[in-house]
């Protein structure tokens, strides 16, 4: 997963961008989920620079007993793209 | 040339104007998606953390340059996408989309060569000028970067100046004795030092241009471009029994420091070695003074970058590929903030240096050694020897060009045509030495110098054996870098690529 996913997303239709990975030290990939994250924080600062804005993508981290956790994050996902305009390039 | 006061804001944000939030704009959206892919992005992104650790560059200074460099590949898939749908730009179309992108011609331009080391399009030129740009056909996603290619500058041409171990962010080169090695286990394969490598590719239209100031100046073909040409003799009472001919560089760092126009330079001194300089970070004018004498034997300078990066106003001096090399970090804005930071690049005139064992051997040859010797220089053809009782020993250039590194040859530049300021003896009497002041930057140093008092000037070309000589010896390093150029071609060896 790289910065190019996120974008590539974004051009085809995506409203937003949502990932979730394990907590810091619990991935499977050892440091799969900090990668992403790495990614994430980069291509937040490239939709900003382009004007997509960066509150379309976002990067959650639960394991998978927190369900709360999850659901939370779908929730907030949810309601910013119920809030912000829809992509035109659907 | 037009738009060129744009140049001083080369490093500005992605878009100057305000950018208004959930503006979905295809072209632009696939543009950044394929400049995230560009590799020198890219590694930084991936290898972030890795580079903080080793304390070369701070979050923000790393973040900035990660986002420099994407708003420049940015800038050239848009330019591309422009090319692409009119099928080919003209000079003045290419001119009129600077202004409507709010972009510097220049910038524009580089992002023209960009695409044509990249493959993505091909550029006529008529009469030497830039005519016309073409996109190839490529799908900018099957273009290999020019950046992808960090294992293969080749030792065989590298000049030793120390750029890529400089500018590394994981300090994994070294460059010892005119020789890099790279530390393959800990290399990102950004490709930072290729970029920045005066003898990977080098655009020598953007240097001449960058120096000139949009040809503001004019450019000679064999020394560069440059306002003014003199001969300087230090007044300095002590530099001028320490400095090679007119102790002319000496005295501009002393006057810089005396002037606070610096708090830091970047040169040569000798090191611990008999006669093996290493680079050395002058902090006062009495370092300047340590520092003075030419030092034959190749040292990279450049690879003290990060050392002098926590000065804020610092001066440089070098070999021209060191100038090569700064100027290239210029065109292609890499670490913008070390580049504001750098306010004068003083360069030296070079023919070509010596590893240390040539040093070594050289003094033997002329039968004395290291040991003996007080001063070297080269000077009407040949190579001289002070020894410490005084006495001098010579012989013909001819003779001791063979303890040479060969690498050198491959250098067309001999008066540091990248600097804002070259100096060096050939042109001027004994004791004094030529000044070729480029940029606005190297005038108001050397002015400044001047109005001192702390030099004596004379113009070039009121003295002998004056510019003829310097254009003429300019002329065979030339031709002699264009032949070895094209042997390595023939023998399909790696050769620089100056286009």
């Amino acid at each position: 997963m790289d910065t190019a996913d996120i974008l590539h997303a974004i051009r085809s239709g995506a409203d937003a961008v949502m990932l979730v990975g394990c907590k810091f030290g619990e991935c499977d990939y050892e440091t799969g989920n900090r990668t992403a994250k790495r990614h994430v924080d980069f291509a937040k600062r490239v939709l900003d620079s382009i004007g997509v804005g960066s509150n379309r993508v976002e990067m959650f981290f639960c394991s998978a007993a927190e369900s709360d956790k999850l659901v939370a994050a779908i929730t907030e996902m949810t309601r910013r793209v119920e809030e912000l305009p829809s992509n035109p390039l659907k | 040339m037009e738009n060129w006061h744009q140049f001083p804001h080369i490093c500005e944000n992605i878009e100057a104007k305000e950018m208004q939030e959930n503006t979905f704009e295809k072209s632009k959206l696939d543009a950044a998606y394929y400049a995230v892919q560009s590799f020198r992005v890219r590694c930084l992104v991936d290898s972030r953390e890795d580079i903080l650790k080793t304390g070369r560059y701070t979050e923000e200074n790393l973040d900035n340059m990660t986002m420099d460099l994407f708003a420049q590949e940015l800038h050239k898939f848009q330019f591309w996408q422009k090319i692409k749908n009119s099928g080919s730009m003209k000079w003045d179309q290419i001119i009129a989309y600077a202004r409507e992108t709010g972009q510097a011609v220049f910038d524009v331009v580089r992002q023209a060569y960009e695409m044509k080391y990249e493959g993505l399009a091909s550029i006529e030129e008529l009469n030497g000028q830039f005519s016309q740009i073409t996109a190839t056909a490529a799908d900018p996603g099957d273009i290999r970067p020019i950046y992808d290619q960090v294992s293969k500058i080749s030792p065989h041409i590298c000049s030793g100046c120390g750029m890529c171990a400089g500018i590394c962010p994981l300090g994994c080169i070294t460059v010892e004795n005119g020789k890099l090695t790279i530390d393959e286990t800990k290399c990102i394969h950004c490709g930072l030092c290729f970029t920045a490598c005066p003898r990977s590719f080098l655009p020598k239209k953007l240097v001449d241009w960058l120096v000139s100031h949009g040809e503001a100046a004019p450019v000679d073909v064999q020394i560069g471009s440059y306002l003014e040409a003199l001969s300087a003799q230090t007044k300095v009472p002590d530099i001028l029994t320490v400095g090679q001919d007119g102790g002319v560089v000496t005295t501009l760092l002393y006057y810089a420091f005396q002037a606070g126009k610096i708090d830091a330079a970047l040169g040569a001194k000798m090191g611990t070695t008999l006669w093996k300089p290493e680079p050395f970070i002058m902090r006062t004018k009495e370092d300047a003074i340590l520092a003075a004498g030419t030092k034959y034997a190749n040292n990279p300078n450049l690879s003290a970058l990060p050392q002098v990066k926590k000065f804020s106003k610092i001066a440089v001096v070098g070999t021209p590929c060191m100038m090569q090399a700064l100027r290239k970090g210029d065109i292609f804005k890499l670490d913008a903030k070390l580049r504001d930071q750098i306010k004068y690049k003083i360069g030296i005139f070079c023919m070509e240096s010596f590893p240390y064992e040539g040093i070594v051997q050289i003094a033997k040859q002329l039968g004395t050694s290291i040991e003996n010797a007080k001063k070297m220089n080269i000077n009407q053809g040949k190579f001289f020897i002070t020894n410490k009782d005084g006495t001098v020993v010579q012989a013909p250039i001819k003779e001791v060009t063979q303890h040479a590194r060969k690498e050198c040859h491959y250098c067309y530049d001999l008066t540091s045509e990248s600097a804002d300021i070259s100096v060096g003896s050939i042109g001027s009497p004994a004791g004094w030495s030529s000044v070729l002041v480029r940029t606005p930057a190297g005038k108001e140093l050397f002015d400044g110098a001047l109005a001192a008092g702390l030099l004596e000037v004379k113009k070039l070309a009121e003295i002998q054996p004056g510019l003829p000589l310097l254009v003429k010896i300019a002329g065979t390093k030339s031709n002699n870098s264009s032949k070895k150029v094209l042997e390595g071609l023939e023998k399909k060896h790696p050769v620089p690529a100056y286009k």
